[in-house]
């Protein structure tokens, strides 16, 4: 490089572009600058709001729920219920089958005798029984047995 | 994102970047990679009129950033505030300069300067451009603008420092 040149580089080092034309410039940049979305930085946000909410709802569900039991401690723990526990028996079951009442006279009617069944149909031909005979033991009784008057 | 973070980029994938996301901190560090050199060029080409001409260069990138094809921004920028220059030139042909070069015989000395030697001059010297791409953009060639460049050199030489008597012309007496 000649003295000429270096001379050159060393003078013209002192013109830069003017203040005004770059903030000129810089401020046209700006203006064509795309506008920020603002719908989808909300959408974003209430994207992000619904998925904590979300995380919340399924960590801690007792919390909004209101169904938090109390903790159980040594301290307040009881003893009653482990005796309530040991002292806890099945209830009875009341056996379904009830007694025939008629089982007796069934019994005899089908050995063929109907002295008693005739005379329990009389007993309730002549007064009004509390417990009538069955259907079936009456129509044997029809069948069989006469009317004493 | 910082200016500092695209310092690493070419002006090319700068351009691209900015074209996507429009963002004025990318434009900004292209801006300020070549402002002042398009300064200086443009001053000492059309001195009255290089701050309009730079302002619609820019506008028009910002408007439409270009497609390169290939070529480098660099050049293409030049390329660009070339075409712009030769058509104010050829508008404002007698219009004064604006800037008072009385302080540097250099600068007074490429002033003095034919438009075209001057072109080719400050193309290659000052906006580093090589003298084949200079040759393109003059629609020369190659041969021709590396001729035009060392002339000059020469004849900025001769206007720096006068002219030197050289040993080759001093002429021999004859007894």
């Amino acid at each position: 490089m000649s003295n000429w040149e270096h001379q050159y580089r060393e003078e013209v080092s002192a013109f830069t572009s003017p203040q005004q034309l770059d903030t000129q410039v810089l401020q046209q940049a700006k203006r064509l600058q795309p506008k920020k979305d603002i719908g989808r930085i909300l959408s974003r946000a209430s994207l992000g709001c619904a998925t904590i909410a979300a995380i919340l709802m399924l960590v801690h569900p007792a919390q909004h729920l209101g169904a938090l039991t109390p903790r159980m401690t040594p301290e307040n723990e009881s003893p009653q219920p482990e005796l309530e526990i040991a002292r806890w028996q099945p209830p009875q079951i009341e056996s379904e089958t009830q007694e025939d009442p008629w089982q007796a006279l069934r019994n005899q009617v089908t050995a063929g005798n109907y002295i008693a069944l005739c005379q329990e149909w009389r007993l309730q031909q002549r007064t009004t029984a509390e417990q009538p005979l069955p259907r079936e033991l009456r129509k044997f009784a029809q069948k069989r047995c006469r009317i004493l008057h | 994102m910082s200016r500092k973070a695209f310092q690493h980029l070419t002006d090319e994938a700068l351009l691209d970047h900015y074209k996507e996301t429009r963002k004025t901190v990318v434009f900004h560090q292209l801006y300020t990679r070549h402002k002042d050199a398009l300064y200086r060029y443009s001053i000492q080409m059309a001195p009255a009129s290089s701050a309009k001409i730079l302002q619609e260069l820019w506008q028009k990138i910002l408007e439409n950033p270009p497609q390169l094809h290939g070529r480098l921004f660099r050049n293409w920028l030049f390329i660009q505030i070339n075409k712009a220059l030769r058509e104010q030139q050829a508008l404002n042909e007698h219009k004064s300069t604006a800037v008072d070069y009385r302080k540097s015989a250099v600068l007074v000395a490429i002033q003095k300067l034919p438009s075209l030697q001057r072109n080719i001059l400050l193309l290659h010297m000052e906006c580093k451009l090589s003298l084949a791409t200079v040759a393109d953009i003059e629609q020369i060639s190659l041969k021709k603008c590396r001729e035009y460049y060392h002339r000059a050199k020469e004849q900025i030489e001769t206007l720096v420092y006068g002219v030197q008597p050289k040993p080759w012309q001093v002429e021999v007496i004859e007894e």
